[in-house]
């Protein structure tokens, strides 16, 4: 079912992101992630790191995982991953 | 790269924290609004950037989650700073390089003329001493570089365009000379055309001028080929000329000869493997070798030169140059050449002598190189014969 947010996302032509508050996550290669919107740091260990969003749970895996920029919403991680799961 | 520097300048510690909820206690920070930087797990825990001021607010967060906090190691100006307070002579030293390095690019050190070929290099320094710039000027007393290039321009004649760069505390004054406008050629002066040097005519085309020889025949050395004396008027009447300037081509069959004197042995100069440097420091435009012999001891050597100039970012250049020779060991040694290669050096030598004196589109239709040895002495002559033009214009004969 679609939120009333949704609806005025997509009639407006606004970023998503910004209005139903989802997490927006760029990968760079496999060395680089960024992670807006998160809601806090679940789990963190050299080969996975669990991210609360606002809806679940995002879960990077890989090797040598490290948090380069860490913010209040927004999170720089560093590594060399295998995948970028939802939970 | 600003962001770094700063936060370099702030001052930052390395924490590691351990206990069951490193998580929430890093949520916690980010909530509360401190500034942690590359985490990392370090042995059973986290290991922590965090800026100095943010330090002392974890405490109440650390109590809170129940983490172990432990300092790894200070870093940043504020910390250095705080190590080396006491020291006072150090922070004089450190006061006095900063304010050389900030003076010393103020002032012009070195002057670099490029671009010169006929220009005369200590005109065109005279002018720029003129103007403000020589080793050791400040920078603020030179003028306007628009004037300084005009200046140029007009007073030296070789020079087409120059401008002046400022690098650091190196002037770099480029120069473009003028390149000679091809000349005029005068068709209206009255001249003859005489013949250069001997040959046998093969051909005698007369654009303008009274032809004074066919082909086929011999001509001497300054005999008129064509003339610009042009008789008009009839057998009977009274004589008239008029004069104009000859104009024709006068191909002719040519000798010319060289001779010169060739030994059969040629000094070498061989490296023997030995080589040393000799450092020179250039400060402010003068030169100090840190080595009194600049040979290094050997009897014969060659050198080769290279320059480092010491250049700060922002700043450029500032006056210190380092000069580092490379001093080569070298032995001489006779080389005797075979009776070939003497008379293939002496052709070489000889044929460019001749091609020297020679005008444009001759070409060579066949060569005699003759020799004689006394006591490894070649007297060697080339004669070399060409098709080539031989007329020449000189003023017309009145």
């Amino acid at each position: 079912m679609r939120r009333l947010s949704e609806y005025i996302a997509d009639a407006l032509g606004m970023p998503k992101d910004v209005v139903m508050d989802l997490p927006k996550v760029s990968v760079c290669g496999d060395r680089e992630i960024f992670v807006e919107n998160h809601k806090g740091l679940v789990e963190y260990t050299d080969t996975e790191i669990r991210l609360k969003m606002k809806d679940g749970m995002i879960r990077v895996k890989g090797s040598g995982l490290r948090i380069i920029v860490m913010e209040y919403d927004r999170m720089v991680i560093n590594g060399v991953f295998e995948g970028v799961f939802y939970d | 790269m600003f962001k770094k520097i700063f936060k370099f300048i702030a001052g930052y510690v390395i924490i590691s924290a351990e206990g069951k909820n490193q998580e929430r206690f890093i949520n916690m920070c980010l909530h509360n609004g401190l500034d942690i930087r590359d985490a990392e797990p370090y042995g059973g825990g986290l290991r922590l950037k965090v800026r100095m001021s943010h330090f002392k607010h974890m405490r109440r967060l650390v109590r809170k989650c129940g983490v172990r906090v432990r300092i790894l190691s200070k870093h940043g100006a504020a910390v250095f700073l705080k190590r080396n307070r006491g020291r006072a002579a150090f922070a004089l030293c450190a006061a006095a390089v900063c304010i050389f390095f900030l003076t010393v690019p103020q002032y012009i050190w070195c002057v670099e003329i490029n671009g010169v070929y006929d220009a005369d290099t200590e005109e065109i320094a005279a002018l720029l001493r003129e103007h403000g710039v020589y080793a050791g000027a400040p920078k603020k007393g030179i003028d306007d570089l628009y004037e300084i290039k005009n200046d140029a321009v007009h007073r030296i004649d070789d020079i087409n365009w120059a401008w002046l760069y400022i690098e650091g505390a190196k002037a770099r004054f480029e120069v473009q000379e003028i390149t000679p406008a091809p000349q005029i050629r005068d068709m209206e002066t009255p001249t003859d055309i005489i013949a250069a040097c001997d040959g046998v005519l093969r051909t005698a085309v007369v654009k303008r001028g009274e032809r004074r020889v066919t082909s086929g025949m011999t001509v001497a050395a300054g005999d008129v080929l064509i003339s610009g004396k042009v008789a008009v008027f009839s057998e009977g009447y009274p004589e008239k000329y008029i004069y104009v300037h000859s104009d024709g081509v006068m191909t002719a069959d040519t000798m010319r000869k060289e001779s010169d004197k060739f030994t059969d042995t040629e000094t070498l100069r061989i490296r023997t493997g030995q080589s040393k440097k000799r450092i020179s420091l250039e400060l402010f435009g003068k030169e100090f070798r840190l080595f009194r012999d600049p040979g290094g001891g050997y009897e014969e050597y060659d050198c080769e030169r290279k320059t480092y100039d010491l250049k700060l970012p922002l700043v450029g250049y500032i006056g210190i140059s380092a000069a580092v020779c490379d001093v080569y060991e070298v032995r001489t040694a006779e080389n005797r050449l075979s009776e070939s290669e003497v008379l293939a050096r002496a052709r070489e030598e000889l044929e460019e002598r001749i091609c020297r004196k020679l005008g444009a589109g001759a070409v060579r239709t066949d060569d005699e190189l003759s020799y004689t040895v006394e006591n490894g002495v070649y007297s060697v002559e080339l004669r070399m014969y060409l098709r080539e033009n031989i007329g020449i214009e000189i003023p017309a004969e009145e």
